[in-house]
């Protein structure tokens, strides 16, 4: 089987990792810097890739740790550590599951015979990305016209 | 809020060393085991040395760039601590300029009715001689008033009003407007605060009217600042152990960090000299070249 190099993994991972706690911030309504988030960004990309090296193969370790690790570090950066923060990092885990999954069982096959391995890897993994952007952005739009439309009511 | 956030952040970094030295030792037990061809320790599988490496380096990584963060927002969060106490004694000194302002109307309306009274009686030159006096007592709150640093000029007069309160002659000779000193005005503040203070407590005990008097001078000579204080009633035997952290003759109304904390700014952070004179018979005079 081929392996992703890690000059593909960093940057793709980097991107996802930045997009994964952009929505979940989003979505237990917190605010984070942008500088803390890039720098959250790094922090949690290496850990997991550290502990994908050490448990490869053990999804339960994997997922408990994409979890956790999610969680930790918005507590790290910006020092809120609500229910809200666990729900929305469960849900985030699901969603990305969920696509990557399908993705791969119905895209991966069709698309490799027209695209090379890494292209391949790297567009099946784009829409789970592209899906948490876009949703991240809707909520922040809806929070940002419910508190307007709050205050004017106010 | 802002100490429970800087306290969080301590423990997370001393949290993030401990984590990198336990995990430096697992890796490096498990490339020992590995070495050793054990390829099962408490029923887990001893992972490779490239997969160790790769987790050495990846978590080198992580926790680094953590580290490096929680250092920059420790170090952010100290200087918006130095900045507000700077701020909040901004603040207490335009209180202090408010009150003052307060008690000058006042004390303006009675000079009002004195010398209207005198005019009344028809005693001109009482009403003269009157207005002379306020003229002389208020000429020293006008060249204070002209300095550069208004929270230098604020802190002055309140100290004067509150040297007056103790029955204090608390005389000043500003031969400067302080435009062209490097300080920083929260520091001359702090120093001149702390130095007047303490000559204020000491003269206190003097039963002596005639015997208390401060007096304090502020110079600038080329790029220096010079700054006297002189009080006639204290006597220090010893002028080393004054500026010792802790060192206090005020008993438990003192926490002995005043003259620490003027010997620390003056010193360390302006790299200028302070020395003391002291004699039973004249008093104390400390003298500060920044």
């Amino acid at each position: 089987m081929e392996v992703v190099p890690y000059w593909v993994i960093i940057p793709y991972g980097f991107v996802e990792k930045m997009v994964i706690l952009d929505f979940v911030c989003a979505a237990s309504d917190i605010r984070i810097k942008r500088s803390s988030l890039v720098v959250a960004s790094l922090v949690g990309l290496f850990f997991t890739l550290a502990i994908r090296a050490v448990f490869s193969g053990n999804i339960f370790i994997l997922a408990l740790s994409s979890i956790l690790s999610v969680v930790a570090i918005i507590w790290v950066f910006t020092g809120i550590a609500k229910i809200s923060v666990w729900i929305a990092a469960v849900i985030t885990f699901f969603i990305i599951s969920f696509l990557e999954f399908v993705l791969y069982t119905y895209t991966f096959q069709p698309l490799l015979k027209n695209f090379n391995f890494i292209a391949t890897w790297i567009l099946t993994g784009i829409p789970h990305i592209a899906v948490l952007f876009l949703a991240s952005i809707f909520m922040k739009k809806v929070k940002a016209n419910y508190a307007t439309r709050t205050e004017e009511t106010a | 809020m802002r100490h429970e956030r800087k306290r969080q952040l301590r423990n997370v970094l001393i949290c993030v060393f401990i984590i990198q030295m336990f995990i430096i030792f697992i890796l490096s037990h498990h490339m020992f085991l590995y070495s050793q061809g054990v390829d099962y320790l408490l029923g887990f599988s001893v992972i490779s040395i490239k997969n160790a490496v790769i987790t050495l380096v990846f978590l080198t990584i992580s926790l680094l760039s953590l580290s490096i963060y929680l250092t920059y927002e420790l170090a952010g969060l100290s200087q918006l601590e130095v900045e507000l106490a700077s701020r909040k004694v901004a603040q207490e000194l335009t209180e202090q300029n408010l009150r003052l302002l307060r008690c000058q109307r006042h004390d303006f309306l009675n000079h009002l009715q004195v010398v209207s009274g005198y005019i009344q009686m028809g005693k001109g030159s009482k009403a003269a001689k009157y207005i002379q006096e306020i003229n002389q007592n208020l000429r020293g709150i006008r060249v204070v008033s002209g300095l550069n640093m208004p929270e230098a000029s604020v802190l002055l007069i309140s100290k004067r009003e509150e040297a007056a309160r103790y029955d204090i002659e608390f005389n000043y000779d500003i031969r400067t407007d302080l435009s062209g000193v490097k300080i920083k005005e929260y520091d001359l503040v702090r120093i001149l605060s702390n130095l007047i203070d303490n000559a204020i407590y000491e003269l206190r005990k003097v039963n002596d009217a005639d015997q208390k008097i401060v007096n304090v001078i502020i110079d600038e000579v080329g790029e220096n600042l010079h700054i006297e204080i002189f009080n006639s009633g204290s006597f220090i035997p010893d002028t080393k152990k004054i500026f010792n952290y802790g060192y206090t003759t005020k008993g438990n109304e003192g926490s002995g960090s005043g003259l620490y904390i003027v010997k620390d700014l003056v010193k360390n952070k302006y790299n200028g000299s302070i020395y003391v004179d002291s004699s039973e018979k004249l008093g104390t005079n400390f003298r500060i070249s920044i």
